[in-house]
């Protein structure tokens, strides 16, 4: 089951996953239309992506007013029924992580689809801050580092 | 919280029998992909690192987790999830600095170590003590003293 | 197994829906006074104002309900119920369960005043209401109660082209939801939308010979055609009364957290129970679609054997005046009223916000202007965040990088713009 995981260390803010989403998905060139949005935090120097995280229980699909939220059966991908929203909004405040976006364009909240199984975001992202993988293999790999960290130190401390 | 899983990645073998005994115990399963503690393995070192919580003082995941699902108990220290309250959003597993806090898809929920509601099995069953459940000044007592012998021998 | 569902409003859809995620075996069915199928009430003022058509507000079809193999009694209404023989009457047949969920929803109050049973009194509660409004035709309209459901009804029949008065009995529209700044920020721009808002004002009748033509209140006498009652709702607990089950101080059914009612094997949910508020603790009514469906969740999980927990009510209202977002989350100064409050507020040309915070934690928050950020405060109400913790992690760069999205609450939390 792969998600997008995020790297933010590895991201340098430049913004072309959302250039990127805004063409695929609502056929404009600028962030506004985006699905992936990146928070920039100024004071700590931070630029990171953020995006619908497909949650299994998602908060947004209690509150849409017009059941048009629903997980895919197959893929677990948390997708909506855009033509029948009438943009009231709601899904915007139970979503923590701000991922359902207002589309101007049209009045209507959308969120990531993942565009499918293959998001182009994390195709054109240059940096190698967006990874699309296996939810468990992104924990496989940060504790891989954290106990190589710990080899290093134990290494450190005993042999000198 | 006095007492805590203190890992000696020195006598870890990697036998993965904590990870099997997890699983089991916790999916009535032999699963070490759904186990909570699980052996980084570095073979060419010969080196072994079992990772588990870590219990920590402000724990990532507890901030992290939307739904209020992870709590840290003030009084004994554990971490904990509450898997009725899980919504499914893997902030957890992205927070976690060490790994530990994993996903289960089949469920869609987070899962992390529980300590087995008091005798974790993982050390019950580790056989090289590389695993041990102690109080935490004990176990940097015996660390002290390791310390102190190596420099009493090399010197 | 057997459940039986009364209602087939959001809260009694919600069930079997979730019933059916668990079990595809088991045999639900659904009873309802109403013979139409599952509609959205908060889409029915976009119909009122010609947004949406009135075909779009109903979520499912018969084949729908087949196809999650739902039997359904609709137009049917039920008579009784037998809790000691499991057993309900609807018609004159008899129906025994295993699990029985209530999920009978509330009722907008027309009070018996003179005048009310008028032709052209009117209320907004479902789609047949909507359709009698239109066929009216109605040009001059008062809406009696400035609640959420006031406030849309007036906004959309501005858009139809009537001249809308808005009533309401309290010192303030919205009153809980909004605290009295805000309020007027918002009344303002209704009135600015051209719709004549008066506040403190009770109504006394109506008048007319077979007409509505003219509304009282002890002030002064409105020229209408139309009355619409916005003016709070019943819950419909007869039926649960008559079976013998609880009922709360607050007029509705009395639950756990798991949704279940006193009896055994007999579960509530939807507008029609009262539940603990997620910050009190203390029984509230949640007259909120989320609620609903929240509380559906968790009463056919829990009558599935699954395990289940309401985390309680906490209010998300929002309303887009003239195309400008307005949220109220959580409780405002009346609701909180007994409790220290600290008042974190920020009035700039665009935006409004206040954040109510008691003890350190957040209680409540209402912002004109933007919905950027609320997201994240409608996290920390109901998780109970402290505020000092939220200020410390906000400041952190290790925490801020794996929950930057909480960035977007900053504003609010450190009361800058």
């Amino acid at each position: 089951m792969k998600r997008i995981v995020v790297n933010t260390e590895a991201c340098d803010g430049c913004g072309i996953c959302q250039l990127v989403c805004s063409a695929y998905k609502a056929g404009q060139w600028h962030p506004a239309f985006a699905r992936i949005k990146i928070k920039q935090l100024q004071e700590f120097g931070l630029n990171v992506p953020v995006v619908c995280m497909h949650c299994t229980y998602p908060p947004c699909e209690i509150f849409c007013v017009m059941n048009l939220i629903y997980k895919d059966p197959d893929t677990a991908y948390t997708l909506r029924n855009v033509e029948r929203c009438i943009g009231c909004r709601a899904c915007e405040i139970a979503c923590p992580f701000s991922a359902a976006v207002w589309d101007p364009l049209n009045e209507v909240v959308v969120n990531c689809d993942l565009c499918g199984g293959t998001p182009e975001c994390v195709n054109h992202c240059p940096t190698g801050a967006l990874i699309f993988m296996d939810i468990s293999e992104a924990a496989d790999k940060k504790r891989r580092e954290a106990a190589g960290l710990r080899i290093l130190e134990a290494s450190r401390g005993f042999s000198e | 919280m006095d007492k805590l899983i203190f890992v000696d990645y020195q006598k870890c073998v990697g036998c993965a029998t904590c990870e099997m005994v997890c699983s089991l115990v916790h999916e009535d399963i032999c699963s070490p992909a759904l186990s909570r503690i699980r052996v980084v393995r570095y073979p060419t070192e010969a080196s072994n690192v079992p990772i588990t919580c870590a219990f920590c003082e402000s724990p990532p995941c507890v901030s992290v987790c939307p739904s209020g699902a992870i709590t840290k108990n003030a009084d004994s220290g554990d971490v904990l999830i509450n898997p009725v309250l899980c919504i499914g959003c893997r902030q957890c597993v992205q927070a976690c600095p060490f790994g530990h806090a994993n996903f289960n898809f089949a469920r869609g929920t987070a899962f992390k170590c529980d300590l087995c509601g008091g005798s974790p099995q993982c050390v019950e069953f580790c056989w090289t003590e590389a695993l041990q459940y102690v109080p935490l000044e004990r176990a940097l007592g015996e660390k002290r003293e390791a310390v102190g012998r190596n420099i009493l021998q090399s010197s | 197994m057997r459940v039986l569902i009364i209602g087939n409003g959001a809260a009694g859809n919600q069930a079997a829906a979730c019933i059916r995620k668990h079990s595809s075996e088991c045999e639900i069915v659904m009873f309802a006074r109403e013979s139409f199928p599952e509609y959205s009430a908060c889409a029915l003022p976009d119909v009122l104002a010609g947004w949406i058509p009135l075909d779009k507000t109903f979520l499912k079809t018969s084949l729908d309900y087949e196809q999650l193999q739902i039997k359904t009694c609709f137009g049917q209404e039920v008579n009784n119920v037998d809790i000691n023989k499991q057993c309900l009457e609807a018609g004159d047949k008899k129906y025994y369960y295993d699990r029985l969920i209530m999920a009978t929803g509330s009722q907008p109050i027309i009070p018996k005043i003179d005048g009310s049973q008028l032709n052209g009194n009117f209320v907004v509660k479902t789609p047949q209401d909507i359709e009698r409004i239109i066929d009216h035709k109605p040009t001059r309209a008062v809406i009696v109660g400035a609640g959420n459901i006031g406030v849309e009804t007036a906004s959309a029949l501005r858009n139809r082209g009537c001249i809308v008065y808005l009533i309401e009995m309290q010192d303030r529209i919205m009153p809980l939801l909004y605290d009295k700044k805000p309020a007027d920020i918002i009344q303002t721009m209704l009135e600015q939308e051209d719709i004549r808002v008066f506040t403190g004002e009770r109504v006394t009748g109506v008048a007319g010979e077979q007409q509505v033509e003219r509304l009282l209140t002890d002030q002064q006498e409105i020229e209408c055609d139309t009355v619409i009652w916005a003016a709070g709702v019943r819950q419909n607990v007869e039926l649960a009364r008559k079976a013998g089950l609880k009922i709360g101080g607050l007029g509705g059914i009395e639950v756990n957290k798991y949704m279940q009612c006193s009896e055994p094997g007999v579960f509530a949910c939807g507008d029609c129970v009262q539940s603990p508020h997620v910050y009190t603790g203390k029984p509230s009514l949640s007259l909120l679609w989320s609620s609903a469906k929240r509380q559906a969740d968790v009463a056919a999980a829990n009558c599935m054997g699954k395990l289940d927990e309401y985390e309680g009510n906490c209010s998300v209202v929002i309303e887009e005046i003239m195309g400008i977002p307005c949220v109220a989350i959580g409780l405002n100064l009346h609701g909180l009223a007994g409790y220290e409050t600290e008042v974190i507020e920020h009035e700039s040309e665009d935006l409004y916000y206040r954040l109510l915070a008691v003890d350190d934690r957040v209680a409540g928050f209402q912002c004109v202007g933007s919905l950027e950020g609320t997201g994240s405060i409608f996290t920390m109400i109901k998780k109970g965040t402290p505020l000092s913790e939220a200020r410390k992690l906000l400041h952190n760069k290790g925490s801020i990088s794996t929950m930057a999205w909480y960035m977007d609450s900053s504003r609010y939390i450190f009361g800058e713009y």
